[in-house]
């Protein structure tokens, strides 16, 4: 039995007094590498911000390693694990290098010099971005910045990582790219909690599928046992075909079109 | 634009404006005599005008230019708006009503500027209660300064309608800047707002991150005190410079802008950079203010607002990029 990271009991949660989170119970465990999936507006971002102390529940509890994450101070938090969320409004213009570095700020004290820390370059190799690290994060593709918001979060924390959508709305090859290099890490024996939109990148690469559905959990488990043609439909309320991915084995879930009625 | 290219230009726009604003005035004096003077040469009528009006002046606009434009960048990037400006919390009207309530009930001119500032320290714990209770972002904060500015200014308007017309014109030129205002307390004023400038210097890794959003920062380690420490340090580096030259408009606004577009946005440099790229610009507009109608002052707000809207229209048109 592994350790527990991140335990939720029986929250209630959501924004300006309305619930979205009904009760919710959820259980993390080291070298988890977890995907939460359900429809649109079900609660996958409230859950990732309950999870990184962002959102705090109406009721119930947010534990990290047994602790209140409300007791936790955000320095010890973000020391304890990154986060990739969604960056809205205007983005500053920084170059690729001095926004990837951002992620050694916990670890920096006020009174420090602009030390040259060049552990940065090290992970932007690993992610593959070291041909941008001179180009403004401005001027980025979406999946570039993707991308380099892996790589920022990995210099921040490399144990323990929480994404909110980080493959929507990406091109093939960036999703491909950013899930890889998820999966690499998992293997390593990072722990991974991601919300994702595209169930079959979810159960190709992930090893514990969470469904979220009207603020609670649906369905939690393997892929293969959980995912299939009813589970499916009942999570998303429309027709699914169900087979396997000759690639990697894994269920392969198709939408069928006219399948809601 | 190299970082280190921009860093030289500033530098040597900073010694131009230096070397001019000790120049120009009513009495031009030859910049080559200016430089003998500081360099400790002989006492003559123009070594008197210089040591005892000149440098004291420029020093007062070096300070309210680089406060102003430090504020501006610091707010520029806490509240993840390219509108906002030194003045957004509200720090203005404050300063006002508190000029304006002691010049319209004559109070002694040391109580006036002590008025103007108790006006600003109010807007600051005003703003700070409401962040408290409100929780932080920056749409909501950039509202209750202007609802917060509103307030302030119809109060100043109700003691005009019941004041004497000269005390109401006396504060209109100091609402539209006016450098002379300090006398005896500028150097204390100076010292403190650049102690505040380099504390908020010190905070740029903080500034780095706040300008990607709440949970970004959050997520980063920043914590809320951190942030409204940062706003409030601000805010009050505002306030000093309304105590130093009264209502200076558009500094703020326009000058870590321009320094952003050539240096980017990580604050490190942006901070020097625009204190510096201030300081220059605003004692440029005074030594034009000095000069332009001679004998007559033009109050230096008209000359940052007209010299600087102008350029930045210009520039914005020109560019045709997205700010």
């Amino acid at each position: 039995m592994s350790e527990e990271l991140f335990r939720i009991t029986e929250a209630d949660a959501g924004y300006r007094g309305n619930c979205f989170i009904r009760s919710l119970s959820l259980s993390v465990k080291k070298g988890d590498f977890i995907s939460l999936i359900g429809p649109n507006g079900a609660g996958k971002s409230t859950i990732i911000k309950l999870l990184s102390g962002l959102l705090s529940p109406f009721s119930g509890k947010v534990e990290f390693t047994g602790t209140d994450i409300r007791d936790i101070g955000n320095r010890e938090l973000a020391k304890s694990f990154s986060v990739v969320g969604q960056i809205s409004g205007e983005i500053p213009d920084f170059s690729v290098k001095n926004f990837i570095s951002l992620g050694r700020f916990p670890f920096f004290d006020i009174l420090e010099g602009n030390t040259a820390d060049n552990s940065y370059i090290e992970m932007a190799s690993r992610t593959g971005v070291t041909r941008l690290l001179d180009r403004s994060i401005r001027e980025l593709s979406a999946g570039e910045f993707q991308l380099v918001q892996v790589t920022r979060a990995l210099v921040q924390n490399n144990k323990i990582l929480l994404l909110d959508e980080p493959v929507s709305n990406l091109d093939y090859q960036h999703i491909v790219r950013i899930m890889d290099i998820l999966k690499n890490l998992h293997n390593e024996g990072t722990t991974i909690i991601c919300a994702l939109h595209d169930v079959n990148a979810a159960m190709d690469y992930c090893s514990r599928v969470v469904a979220i559905k009207d603020g609670g959990v649906f369905f939690d488990g393997v892929p293969d046992k959980v995912i299939n043609q009813n589970s499916m439909k009942s999570l998303y309320e429309t027709e699914f075909y169900c087979g396997i991915n000759p690639v990697t084995g894994r269920p392969l879930v198709l939408p069928v079109p006219g399948g809601f009625s | 634009m190299s970082r280190k290219k921009v860093y030289f230009i500033i530098a040597a726009v900073l010694s131009g404006s230096l070397l001019a604003g000790i120049s120009l005035g009513t009495e031009l004096i030859n910049p080559a005599e200016a430089l003998f003077t500081l360099l400790g040469g002989e006492s003559t009528l123009n070594s008197e005008i210089i040591l005892k009006l000149r440098i004291p002046r420029v020093l007062a606009a070096l300070f309210v230019g680089a406060s102003l434009s430090v504020c501006g960048a610091v707010f520029q990037s806490v509240f993840r708006n390219p509108l906002a400006d030194p003045f957004i919390t509200g720090v203005s009207g404050g300063a006002a009503l508190g000029y304006s309530v002691a010049v319209i009930f004559s109070f002694p001119p040391f109580a006036a500027v002590t008025s103007a500032f108790s006006g600003s320290l109010l807007s600051i714990v005003i703003i700070y209660i409401l962040s408290r209770r409100a929780g932080f972002t920056g749409s909501s904060f950039i509202l209750s300064g202007v609802a917060l500015s509103f307030i302030f200014s119809s109060s100043v308007m109700l003691l005009f309608s019941m004041a004497k017309s000269e005390s109401v014109h006396k504060t209109i030129i100091w609402m539209m800047g006016d450098l002379n205002s300090s006398g005896s307390i500028q150097s204390v004023v100076s010292v403190i707002a650049a102690a505040i400038m380099i504390s908020l210097w010190l905070f740029h890794r903080h500034l780095d991150i706040i300008a990607f959003g709440t949970d970004f920062s959050r997520s980063s380690g920043v914590t809320f005190f951190e942030i409204r420490l940062i706003v409030v340090l601000a805010s009050f580096l505002a306030a000093l410079s309304v105590v130093m030259g009264g209502i200076i408009p558009f500094v703020g606004l326009m000058v870590p802008h321009i320094v952003r577009i050539f240096a980017g946005s990580a604050s490190y440099s942006l901070i020097p950079l625009s204190a510096a790229a201030g300081g220059a610009f605003l004692i440029l507009c005074d030594a034009m203010s000095r000069t332009l109608v001679v004998p007559y002052e033009i109050p230096v707000g008209v000359i940052t607002g007209l010299s600087g809207g102008l350029f930045f229209l210009f520039y914005v048109l020109k560019s045709r990029r997205e700010f």
